[in-house]
């Protein structure tokens, strides 16, 4: 099964990935942002929030974005 | 800025086309500099190709030293294409194939309506605008700001950045009004780690992710890289007479490690670092103040003295020596000289 991943950890690329039937959005964060806390970033499926046991289905858009961004000042 | 509340599918579709007018134009041109790239290596390829023709036709007829001739061209020419096949590599990389349609635009701004509640549009400017909600970094309150994405530049993408960060209820750094917050300098966001994702937000026609991020540094501080630290935020108290002034007008006590007014502070006439003037002690022998590394102690009468006194031996006890001494040279020039001497 297909489904759009937007990945705006680091350089914010988007891509097509094959997943497998049954997966939860739960079980897609741990397999792309191991060691990561979900409750540190936006995710959404087809631009709304939904519940950590959705199933991801065919053609969904996936969106994971951090709510913690380091900012520099302009010399960093 | 005279801006609007987007309120009508046909204003957001209006601001969606555009969008994606500006996004393709960036696209347009990222394929333009492809199509340069190419053809600076290609032309290099065809020069190797004559290179090796008239290689072929000099060992063919024994030119051994026009053979040399072309090796050196050859030398060139490879030194050269690699430089121009990177060039296009990295003009490939830069490229991005999910070229925006419009329903995807409007569908972002729709989530962007949803994410932070309004989204407003000044025409004149062709400004898309979302405000944040009150921040407040380690009890220093912020307050909320108007994110503001110049669509007319996004055509200029990556060189140029199309936004602005305005404090809307500002509380600036005491030491500077134009920084609003810790990361954000006349208006002028340094997004640090969301830097990349930013540029590739926008060259994608992301506009939601795009405010999202932002949002996401704004709400987040980094202790390590602030134009102001949050603990400086407010000024800072002078150790001395506790006046609080901007952390530009402080001065650091290199001797205490305090920061003190510029009433407070002086300097080593020594070393010329800026030392409190508590810790600034004065030499009895040339009365100038010095630091506590520029002061010591004459070895013979253990007397707090500068070290460019004992250096010149002006410590009392070494002029009261010399006195001695002076007086004793004296004495002996008036005494007779020995029987030894004499001879």
């Amino acid at each position: 099964m297909r489904i759009l991943f937007i990945n705006n950890d680091g350089a914010g690329f988007a891509d097509y990935v094959e997943i497998a039937d049954g997966t939860t959005v739960e079980k897609f964060f741990a397999q792309k942002l191991p060691d990561r806390q979900a409750s540190d970033f936006l995710i959404r499926v087809n631009r709304q929030p939904v519940a950590k046991d959705y199933v991801l289905q065919e053609g969904d858009r996936v969106s994971i974005t951090p709510t913690k961004i380091e900012g520099a000042d302009a010399a960093a | 800025m005279d801006s609007q509340v987007i309120q009508w599918p046909s204003q957001m579709a209006k601001v969606a086309q555009l969008i994606v007018q500006q996004v393709t134009s960036v696209h347009n041109s990222r394929l333009g500099v492809i199509g340069q790239k190419a053809c600076r290596v290609l032309e290099d390829m065809q020069a190797l190709q004559r290179c090796r023709s008239r290689l072929d036709t000099c060992l063919w007829r024994g030119w051994l030293g026009a053979a040399k001739s072309v090796a050196e061209e050859f030398q060139s020419l490879t030194r050269n294409l690699p430089h121009e096949l990177d060039q296009l590599k990295s003009a490939l990389e830069h490229r991005d194939g999910h070229m925006p349609r419009l329903r995807d635009v409007f569908e972002d701004l729709q989530q962007l309506e949803n994410e932070f509640g309004e989204i407003r549009w000044c025409q004149e400017r062709k400004i898309l605008a979302v405000t944040t909600e009150y921040i407040v970094l380690e009890d220093i309150q912020l307050g909320p700001f108007e994110i503001r994405l110049d669509i007319s530049r996004l055509n200029r993408l990556p060189s140029d950045r199309p936004y602005s960060i305005v404090a809307l209820e500002p509380h600036p750094a005491a030491s500077n009004d134009s920084i609003t917050h810790p990361h954000v300098s006349d208006e002028i966001l340094c997004a640090g780690n969301a830097g990349a994702a930013i540029v590739t937000t926008l060259s994608t026609g992301r506009i939601c992710d795009f405010f999202v991020l932002v949002r996401s540094v704004l709400t987040t501080y980094n202790p390590n890289s602030p134009y102001v630290s949050l603990d400086r935020w407010e000024g800072v108290a002078c150790e001395d007479c506790g006046y609080t002034v901007g952390s530009d007008d402080t001065y650091y006590c290199t001797s205490c490690e305090q920061d003190y007014c510029g009433d407070c502070i002086s300097s080593c006439h020594n070393c010329q670092d800026s030392t409190c003037r508590s810790c600034l002690e004065e030499c009895p022998i040339c009365g100038d103040s010095y630091c506590r590394s520029c002061m010591t102690r004459c070895p013979d009468c253990r007397q707090a003295i500068c070290s460019t006194c004992l250096d010149n031996r002006s410590c009392s006890c070494h002029e009261e020596e010399q006195e001695e001494t002076s007086n004793g040279t004296n004495q002996d020039k008036d005494q007779p000289p020995r029987a030894s001497q004499a001879a």
